[in-house]
């Protein structure tokens, strides 16, 4: 355990994951410690990498210098997986990796993008580190898809009350089981308990993944209940409601949705935007106007992807051979306008009237003008053709027009399409736009269709 | 062999080095999946092999009697540079499911397994050339299946796809390296 949690101080997060947990012991005999590696080159490695560390952490650890020999073994592909599932091998030193609350990783309020779809979490997770919450406000329970900034909150709340002087403990829920399993076979569960009596804060994330488990929940149950009743703060995040939560003991899911519930929604255009500018801000990223309005349009993913993406043209922009020119960029984004699944009836309503050159709210205002009355036709067009969206549907998100109306608009449009070559050429560039013609993204659709004349 | 050809392999290898360092990166990603964990350590395990292969491939090549000469054209590892050591320093963070078949893709669509299976043209003996292609060339259909089994992204499974019919034989070749 001791050389673990050595080797863990002295490299990467990263590295720790990807190059000794896959490690296995084989065998201990008091003088040579035998790892396993999943392949050769895996071993070179390590040798080569982590071999002076993991020498020093056995021998602190086993208060003599030991030789440590890195050999190819059988069984550790399958071993990360079977730690996961609480099935540990030994790893280094013969000590299992042990679960430990995570460091609270450089996640703060001021670095969260507030929009529409996530200003109830942020407010709560902000009254939370506050501790102004009040009874209300405690526990706070955020839930919400993958990516949308629930870990974000956590570990700001996390960060905010460390900040005052407070002992916080974050794990994530398979952590907190491990921790609490560790404890059980190790006949260590006073420590476990004391462990949780002694901080002032209380954060697990992914709690989706304690369902099922009956005995986690239970002292699960127990720790919240100290906490709770002590008026400690506890932040909990999870993919779904608590009441969606299968599996989960009741008493636990009424604690959980005894405070404020929080939805992360799906992030909105404007959103998509600010987040995109603010991190490629951080990574000293610029981007033309149009190429960042058109990527929060057609990025309909999580926080992730677009970290992912700025990620992507940092690692572009910093090799010397690739400058970040607009050939480059497109190379770069390309993957990330990839539509996936079935088109989202608010995006093609931002695509078309940002082709058109208006706001989404001219779009769906009530004006009758041609320049604004024929692109939203243009749109009702689209989202009947593009999306499985009934017309009742369409024209709910079309700011609530009745569906008679978006039938009328939806025929006059395919009838000028059936008449006007130049105007069907341009609903096609829209589609392509859109993704839903392979290999048709891209500057070059874009620019056929960018600012028509209005009334087009 | 000229130097060129040495240093060609010698970056060969490195890159392939690097590519099975981004798998085995995924692999720690989604330790918390068994069948993806052990899915990602096969590839890297693959990519692993190549750089065996390579050596395996340089040192018949040093030792053969011929003094053999190539035409290089090290477009190839030039642009897959690129690549993967920005895709490298993107495993480095965190990395959805779907982005990261979409790295695999990418890596697997370079063609650096096709410009050492063209140095293999210079060893003479037929069983050795057979081992030494055989061990560079990869089946992705482990790659497609798995990407249909966890993701609901057709366009990422037809990319999947159409490489894997891409890789069907080794008459595809693109000859970055032809004997002079």
């Amino acid at each position: 355990m001791q050389a673990c949690s050595q080797i863990e101080e002295q490299v990467s997060e990263k590295d720790f994951q990807t190059w000794i947990l896959e490690l296995g012991a084989r065998s201990f005999d008091g003088e040579t410690l035998t790892l396993e590696a999943p392949f050769g080159l895996f071993r070179d490695r390590v040798k080569q990498s982590f071999l002076p560390i993991i020498e020093n952490a056995v021998a602190v650890s086993a208060k003599k210098r030991c030789a440590v020999v890195v050999i190819v073994g059988q069984f550790v592909a399958a071993a990360g997986a079977n730690r996961a599932r609480g099935n540990h091998r030994p790893v280094a030193a013969t000590k299992t990796p042990v679960a430990k609350p995570k460091p609270l990783r450089e996640k703060t309020f001021e670095t969260f993008v507030v929009g529409e779809g996530n200003r109830l979490a942020y407010l709560g997770a902000r009254q939370l580190a506050e501790q102004s919450a009040g009874e209300g406000g405690n526990p706070l329970f955020l839930y919400g898809g993958v990516g949308l900034g629930k870990t974000h909150l956590l570990l700001a709340v996390g960060q905010a009350l460390r900040a005052s002087g407070k002992r916080v403990l974050y794990y994530q829920g398979e952590d907190f089981t491990r921790r609490m399993v560790e404890a059980l076979q190790g006949g260590r569960m006073e420590s476990f308990h004391r462990e949780f009596r002694s901080a002032d804060a209380l954060l697990i994330d992914d709690v989706q993944f304690l369902a099922g488990k009956r005995r986690t929940q239970q002292e699960l149950f127990h720790v919240f209940n100290l906490l709770h009743e002590a008026g400690k703060p506890i932040a909990l995040a999870s993919d779904r409601a608590p009441d969606e939560l299968e599996n989960l003991e009741r008493g636990l899911q009424s604690r959980f949705a005894g405070g404020l519930l929080a939805d992360l929604g799906p992030l909105d255009r404007e959103l998509r935007l600010r987040i995109l500018k603010g991190k490629l801000s951080e990574a000293g990223i610029h981007l033309d106007d149009h190429i960042l309005e058109r990527l929060a349009v057609q990025l309909q993913g999580s926080v992730r992807e677009i970290e992912g993406l700025v990620s992507r043209l940092r690692a572009a922009s910093s090799h010397q051979s690739m400058p970040l020119d607009d050939g480059v960029v497109e190379t770069m984004i390309t993957p990330y306008l990839t539509r996936r699944g079935p088109i989202d009836l608010d995006v093609v309503i931002d695509t078309v009237a940002w082709v058109h050159g208006l706001t989404r709210d001219e779009l769906l205002s009530r004006d009758r003008s041609r320049r604004v009355a024929w692109p939203r036709h243009i749109a009702a067009y689209m989202c009947r053709k593009l999306t499985a969206a009934s017309l009742p549907e369409i024209g709910h998100a079309l700011g609530g027009r009745n569906h008679t109306s978006i039938l009328r608009a939806v025929r006059s449009v395919a009838e000028r399409q059936t008449s006007d070559a130049a105007f069907s050429g341009r609903l096609q560039q829209m589609e392509k736009m859109l993704g839903t013609s392979p290999g048709l993204r891209g500057r070059g659709a874009m620019a056929g269709v960018a600012a028509p004349p209005p009334g087009h | 062999m000229t130097p060129e050809v040495a240093s060609l392999i010698d970056e060969a290898s490195r890159l392939e080095s690097l590519a099975m360092a981004i798998y085995t990166r995924l692999a720690s990603c989604f330790r918390e999946d068994g069948e993806l964990h052990r899915f990602w350590m096969s590839m890297a395990r693959h990519e692993a092999g190549h750089v065996g292969a390579l050596a395996l491939i340089r040192t018949l090549l040093e030792e053969s009697a011929d003094d053999l000469h190539f035409e290089v054209d090290d477009r190839v590892t030039r642009e897959a540079a690129v690549l993967i050591q920005a895709l490298h320093r993107e495993a480095g963070g965190v990395v959805p499911l779907e982005r990261a078949f979409a790295i695999s893709l990418e890596l697997e669509t370079l063609e650096l397994e096709d410009l050492v299976l063209d140095l293999t043209c210079a060893l003479s003996d037929p069983a050795v050339r057979l081992q030494a292609e055989q061990m560079l060339l990869h089946d992705l259909s482990d790659l497609s299946l798995m990407i249909e089994k966890r993701c609901t992204d057709d366009e990422l499974l037809a990319r999947a796809d159409a490489l894997v019919d891409s890789r069907v034989g080794t008459d595809n070749r693109r000859g970055y390296v032809r004997r002079a």
